[in-house]
């Protein structure tokens, strides 16, 4: 498709001495489900940010459905749906009107606000709950109602933050099966930023980004097979055979207490078991994922590392920072 | 696809005032905890404490009495019990605008095309009138107090609480936008809304020029400073000359104050919103 | 918005709507307890308290329907000092004496400093009488009484002198009225219901001087804070003028008709 729904150009953004978007330049053609990948703290949110007109770019220039960010905000925020990663809903008033509110503020109206309120309610499954105060609504029922206050102005451009954190493994998947039907029936371009790996497999093309700059743009087969790699892990059986074994191998990925070898052949694979086939305690071959995708880019585990914000950071602190590169 | 390619007109603008404004309003209906406050203050400053004082600002009693004023304390007490409840409403509006804030629901209302002013403008004009409301509620005492209510004086003195209300809702949002973090209530309440009163000739009169008795009666120089420094005292003022036609200072100066108390504020929320 | 959101604001509403009808003071207990209501009016102060026993004078005769009404006896207290001028602090009186102050208390700044009042019930000022076929005051002689009542006698000399009258003060009502009979003077200024009752009597026109002169309400006067009795008396009060009876009272004394404004005074 000729048109684009997002246009990001050069676009930085310093906050203080911290550098979290560089250079980034994207573009999303309309109708595309497009995947925003990356730990936390590598510039998703911030990229969102800008696109949502809340943070000004240092420098470069976005575009949301031909209009840009800065100058054209008015229409740019009119084209946009978003749900942010934080709950934006008042608590103190009920499911219909948290809906109607929107409906107002986007200027939709009185006709057809009263036509898509059932609709979106309808396609998230709330109808039951119209007039339910929202503080009563349970964490998954708040995100499903989000992405329907987002539908509520029939935006050219979705765009969710994180849609999935903090929810059940079967809530995930409910609000991913959203998201593929509003793209696959309505044919509507979404922007999902995440940095759940297994999510974005269904995703027509994949944004990895880390440290503030965009480290792969692909679809995800692609991906996978220009940055994939086959990863033997083993588990030595003493201190001795993981010296032996980073000695011969010093590029060898650690993980809970295996190492990783990297893209052996299978002659390779022969010599390592002639090798070492006596001191280790167990091995598997593990075959390319966008997991390794994410490894072979950033040097790191994408899970480690982006458990979430504190617990994360907690989590990190407790192992003794042994994934420190 | 029926994508909006119009930018928002001044109809639509009037719309987002208005959601914003139901909002508010509806919120402040569902906030069982501030609508115990409103009913609560006045009775504990009218009831128990206009009682309470009130025999010994009778002007017989030779001797004891240091204001002879041309009403009884209650009367006297009444309007500025109005002011009261009005600024505990507006700082109770502030704190919403910073739960929003920190809620994140500031955030969906500041990625809508309406616009900063009407957003703000909404937001005040709720806070005004959750306000009004609860100045309203203490005028349901005025049979208590014997203040004899003329509709004149009361549509004189629900104009003089819309401005107040607007005027104190803008200061609060002023205030709100530069609050890093709620800190609680007590901290609103002790440092800017019982100074404010107090300082305000509300409680006590502090006009030398009064009255020959209270000519008599000097109070130190910092304190009658302090109150003629403060524009609550002069909304009182104006309140206290509709309600029960006393004025302490000249009765402009209490239009004067609480149109450019309304003014000055809502121009610098203006001036905050449109930069965030 | 749902209605039961309402709900709760209007029960606390309610609420405070039903604490005025508590008592806020024990004035009216203490009153009712005696069974006696107590008044106190100055010793001569025509025609709202004279020393005689019939007429006694328009305020005690209210003060006595008032009683009255509310079941009490009535127990008159005449002060020697009330009536000498218009500020009651300069009464000496105490609210061990009475509880209601009548016979010149007027409705102003300084009274209500002192004291609560009722509604006013009449009024006061500078008011002249004259012959119907007197056609201006410009040049006039005036006859000039100046009563008891505290009225701006400044202002008055100032408004006879911008009309180049001549003022000849005389000491009492005889005088005025023999003054005006005898041409002695072309028109005469005193207090309004004196005036009003000078005109009724000879059927003279009385007209009330331009309210710059001062015009003042006529009152009962009450101790503050003591809320609860007078609202009693007010209610005993109004309900004595709608009935007609004050108008009885009035017409008594030749006080029945009101005063126009002066059409004389250019």
């Amino acid at each position: 498709m000729a048109e684009l729904a997002v246009e990001v150009k050069n676009i930085s953004k310093q906050f203080g001495r911290t550098l979290a978007l560089d250079q980034v330049s994207l573009e999303v053609p309309a109708g595309e489900l497009f995947a925003l990948l990356g730990p936390n703290g590598a510039g998703k949110t911030t990229l969102v940010h800008i696109l949502c007109t809340i943070h000004l770019p240092d420098a470069g220039q976005a575009k949301i459905a031909g209009f840009d960010v800065v100058n054209q905000a008015v229409m740019a925020r009119q084209s946009l749906g978003v749900v942010f990663q934080e709950p934006s809903l008042d608590s103190r008033l009920t499911v219909f009107e948290n809906l109607d509110f929107h409906g107002r503020i986007y200027a939709v109206p009185t006709a057809l606000r009263k036509q898509r309120i059932p609709e979106v309610l309808e396609l998230v499954e709330l109808t039951k709950w119209r007039d339910a105060l929202v503080r009563n609504l349970s964490g998954g029922m708040k995100r499903r109602l989000e992405i329907a206050r987002a539908l509520m102005h029939d935006p050219a451009l979705l765009i969710l933050d994180e849609p999935t954190v903090g929810l059940d493994a079967q809530t995930r998947s409910r609000i991913w099966e959203y998201i593929y039907a509003l793209q696959k029936e309505r044919g509507m371009t979404v922007l999902v930023t995440t940095h759940y790996i297994d999510e974005v497999e269904g995703c027509d093309r994949v944004c990895i980004i880390d440290k503030g700059k965009i480290q792969a743009l692909d679809t995800p087969e692609a991906l996978r097979a220009t940055y994939g790699q086959e990863v033997l892990w083993v588990e030595p059986k003493d201190a001795l055979a993981r010296a032996a074994i980073l000695g011969k191998y010093p590029q060898a990925l650690e993980h809970q207490g295996k190492l990783g070898v990297r893209n052996l052949s299978e002659g390779q694979v022969a010599a390592f078991f002639a090798e070492f086939g006596t001191r280790i305690r167990s091995s598997n071959l593990q075959t390319a994922s966008l997991e390794d995708v994410f490894l072979a880019l950033t040097g790191r585990a994408i899970r480690d590392q982006a458990a979430g914000g504190k617990d994360a950071m907690l989590e990190f602190g407790k192992r003794g920072g042994e994934h420190t590169q | 696809m029926t994508h909006k390619t119009t930018p928002p007109s001044v109809l639509n603008q009037l719309d987002a005032v208005y959601a914003i404004w139901l909002r508010e309003i509806k919120r402040a209906i569902r906030d069982r905890g501030q609508l115990i406050g409103g009913v609560s203050r006045p009775l504990l400053w009218v009831l128990i404490m206009g009682i309470g004082l009130n025999p010994y600002f009778r002007g017989e009693v030779y001797g004891e009495v240091r204001f002879i004023v041309p009403y009884t304390y209650i009367q006297f007490l009444f309007p500025a019990v109005i002011a009261l409840n009005m600024m505990y409403t507006a700082v109770q509006s502030a704190i919403s605008v910073i739960w929003d804030r920190e809620f994140g629901f500031l955030r969906e209302v500041l990625v809508s095309p309406a616009s900063r002013a009407a957003v703000l403008l909404g937001k005040v004009l709720g806070g005004t009138t959750v306000a009004l409301f609860h100045g309203i509620l203490v005028l349901l005492l005025a049979r208590f107090t014997d203040v004899a209510l003329s509709w004149p004086a009361v549509f004189k003195a629900l104009g003089l609480m819309l401005l107040l209300g607007f005027g104190l809702t803008s200061l609060g949002i002023v205030i709100a936008n530069r609050v890093k973090s709620f800190e609680g209530f007590g901290v609103f309440s002790n440092l800017i809304i019982l100074p404010l009163y107090f300082l305000s000739s509300s409680i006590f009169p502090l006009d030398p020029a009064l009255t020959r008795v209270q000519a008599v009666v000097t109070y130190p120089e910092w304190l009658v400073l302090l109150v003629s420094w403060n524009p609550m005292t002069y909304a009182v003022d104006a309140l206290r000359g509709a309600l029960i036609n006393f004025y302490q200072f000249d009765p402009s100066l209490g239009l004067i104050v609480l149109g450019g108390m309304c003014g000055v504020f809502f121009l610098w929320a203006l001036w905050d919103f449109s930069r965030q | 918005m749902a209605w039961k959101d309402l709900g709760f604001p209007l029960v606390l509403a309610l609420a405070l709507i039903a604490a005025n009808f508590l008592p806020p003071d024990t004035s009216l207990k203490h009153v009712r307890q005696v069974g006696v209501l107590s008044l106190c009016v100055p010793q001569n102060y025509p025609p709202l308290a004279t020393p005689q026993a019939n007429p006694p004078g328009i305020d005690i005769e209210l003060a006595q329907q008032i009683a009255q009404r509310m079941g009490l006896r009535l127990n008159v207290n005449v002060i020697s000092t009330m009536g000498r001028d218009l500020n009651p602090r300069n009464w000496r009186v105490t609210r061990a004496q009475c509880q209601i102050l009548a016979g010149g208390v007027v409705d102003s700044p300084l009274s209500r400093s002192f004291l609560d009042v009722t509604p006013p019930y009449l009024e006061t000022g500078w008011t002249l009488v004259a012959t119907p076929q007197l056609a201006s005051i410009q040049g006039a002689r005036v006859g000039v009484f100046l009563g008891v009542a505290g009225l701006d006698r400044v202002a008055l000399g100032q408004f006879l002198r911008e009309r180049e009258a001549e003022a000849i003060v005389v000491n009492d009502v005889v005088e005025l009225e023999q003054g005006l009979l005898s041409r002695r003077f072309n028109l005469a200024v005193t207090e309004t219901l004196t005036a009003r009752q000078l005109g009724g009597k000879h059927g003279w026109k009385v007209e009330l001087l331009p309210p710059w002169l001062g015009r003042y309400p006529l009152v009962m006067g009450l101790w503050k804070g003591d809320l609860t009795l007078k609202r009693e008396i007010v209610k005993a009060m109004q309900n004595i003028q709608r009935e007609g009876q004050f108008l009885s009272i009035l017409s008594r004394y030749q006080l029945a008709s009101a005063s126009p404004e002066c059409t004389i005074c250019r």
